[in-house]
């Protein structure tokens, strides 16, 4: 018995690399859309990168942030938040055309399918954003805040990151089918991902309260996790910080789950 | 002559009212939309709120300023979005072979196509930007025509921007998406202090990418009114939209001298 479960656990369904390749490739064919998508990324970075500019952050921080480490950790919240995208919109479409009721049908279950896809494209998504993002980072800065042996994590973080992302999007995309628009709900769970997230200012700014608020989450995990990497120099606890994240994939992924899993009852009911 | 703007005027009252209407199918759901907007604006100021209590000022910008420069971009984009919500699908509506039901009728089609959907959640955006300038603001009702002159200029702009972005279309094929991320861009670009820039930067910024018009010169038109600012807002959302009018004009001769690009 608990063989099988780990057999379940550890060999994934043949249709996974097929699904993250599928992802990937697809991304990485909209060859313009990625352009522009880099291009505003890159504005991005650098409009900050003139605000922080004038903002004196070592002054009120002890020197444990300043210019160089703002830059970067703006680079990697706007590249988690630019790789994500509006996911949730195709299982709005789905719900509404229709055709996710067609797609039940399928050997390989709606919701696990489109969020492998997902995931191959927030992998591709990242994979032409960051090397972006760090050259241009180090252009402005003229440094490289995180240190070598760190990168790993960096990365793992990122990809962290992307599976709360993915996950909440489905959450997101499956409430349209009680509330019939999602993006009322998608635009505060948006601006709770900036603001409590720190997508633009890190939430070590914030007043105790909105921290301690913020820590309870799933915010900080999706941005001020991986974007703190920036502060490594500073004492930045990475081991924490990903052990935070892991406890919020197994939310989001449980979260993913049941909202399927009332679609398929309310289809049942109902039908679609 | 005055006959003809009169009509005019009839034609968009009434096309902006059914489109309105038909994009609202229910006044529970026109509400929920237009609060969601409204709190999703306030709760993103809180980010500057924060920023200002930790810094007092950016480059001589307070938290004023700022609640200045979103409240009227809220107001620009809201009333673009709730009444001129067609503009944002123009690419597709181009693409797909759709502007055929438009070139049938005996007005200009740019018209119907920008107000063929409407988006109830600009009248959200329209309702925050109050509470910026008076609550955020600190401003007081005789500052309210000012503000709301500035505001309607900016969403002329904001309205010319979508034209031009998603004109591009008529002479390149599966742009949408590009535009899509322009007119993004654009807007992005409009919500956040420009005032630091270098020069070349705002030179880009009110000529190329009309940003500087939206997010830059109104907030100067209040900090420190001088009739040139004012002059020079009026002109550029003038010149924005006889540059859409004229650019969508050459993409219709295009399109209607070559067969249904769809096809």
């Amino acid at each position: 018995m608990g063989g099988e479960i780990m057999s379940t656990l550890f060999k994934p369904h043949p249709a996974v690399g097929a699904l993250l390749r599928l992802g990937w490739r697809q991304t990485l064919s909209e060859k313009l859309a990625l352009t522009g998508r880099a291009l505003t990324f890159a504005m991005l970075v650098s409009i900050f990168a003139n605000l922080w500019r004038m903002t004196p952050f070592a002054e009120s921080t002890d020197g444990m942030v300043d210019y160089a480490s703002m830059v970067w950790y703006f680079m990697t919240t706007e590249a988690a938040i630019f790789a994500g995208g509006y996911l949730y919109k195709e299982v709005q479409n789905d719900i509404r055309t229709g055709q996710l009721t067609g797609q039940l049908c399928r050997p390989f279950s709606y919701h696990n399918l489109k969020l492998v896809e997902w995931f191959g494209r927030y992998m591709a998504q990242l994979a032409m954003l960051l090397p972006v993002g760090i050259a241009l980072a180090y252009g402005l800065t003229g440094e490289i805040v995180w240190p070598l042996r760190l990168w790993p994590l960096v990365l793992l973080s990122l990809a962290l990151s992307g599976l709360i992302i993915i996950h909440t999007h489905f959450v997101l995309g499956v409430i349209n089918l009680w509330t019939g628009a999602s993006e009322p709900i998608y635009i505060i769970w948006q601006k709770g991902v900036f603001l409590m997230g720190g997508l633009i200012l890190p939430i070590l700014f914030y007043p105790q309260i909105l921290q301690d608020v913020a820590w309870f989450t799933p915010f900080p995990a999706i941005l001020t996790v991986p974007a703190s990497f920036a502060f490594a120099d500073a004492g930045y606890d990475a081991v924490s910080g990903l052990l935070h994240q892991v406890f919020w994939v197994v939310v989001a992924w449980l979260a993913a789950q049941l909202a399927f899993a009332r679609v398929l009852a309310h289809i049942g009911r109902k039908g679609d | 002559m005055l006959h003809r703007i009169k009509d005019t005027w009839r034609y968009l009252w009434l096309l902006g009212r059914l489109n309105l209407r038909a994009a609202v199918p229910s006044q529970r759901m026109f509400i929920f939309m237009a609060a969601m907007m409204f709190i999703n604006n306030l709760l993103f100021f809180i980010i500057w709120i924060i920023y200002f209590a930790n810094f007092e000022q950016m480059n001589g910008w307070e938290l004023k300023d700022m609640a200045t420069l979103m409240g009227t971009v809220a107001f620009g984009f809201g009333l673009a979005v709730a009444l001129f919500g067609g503009g944002r699908n123009l690419s597709r509506i181009v693409m797909f072979g759709e502007l055929d039901k438009y070139l049938g009728r005996p007005r200009h089609p740019l018209p119907a196509v920008l107000m063929s959907e409407s988006l109830p959640s600009g009248v959200g955006d329209m309702i925050s930007a109050f509470i910026f300038w008076f609550v955020l603001g600190g401003y007081g009702v005789t500052d309210l025509p000012l503000l709301l002159l500035n505001a309607f200029l900016v969403a002329a702009i904001i309205i010319s921007t979508i034209v031009l972005v998603h004109s591009l279309v008529f002479w390149a094929r599966g742009t949408d998406k590009f535009s899509d991320q322009m007119y993004e861009f654009f807007l992005m670009l409009s919500t956040f202090p420009q005032h630091g820039f270098e020069l070349a930067l705002k030179v880009v910024l009110f000529t190329v990418i009309p940003a500087g018009f939206v997010g830059l010169l109104p907030v100067e038109i209040m900090r420190d009114f001088t009739p040139f600012k004012l002059g020079a807002l009026v002109a550029g959302s003038a010149l924005y939209v006889l540059l859409a009018i004229g650019v969508f004009n050459m993409g219709l001769k295009k399109y209607t001298s070559s067969s249904n690009m769809a096809a």
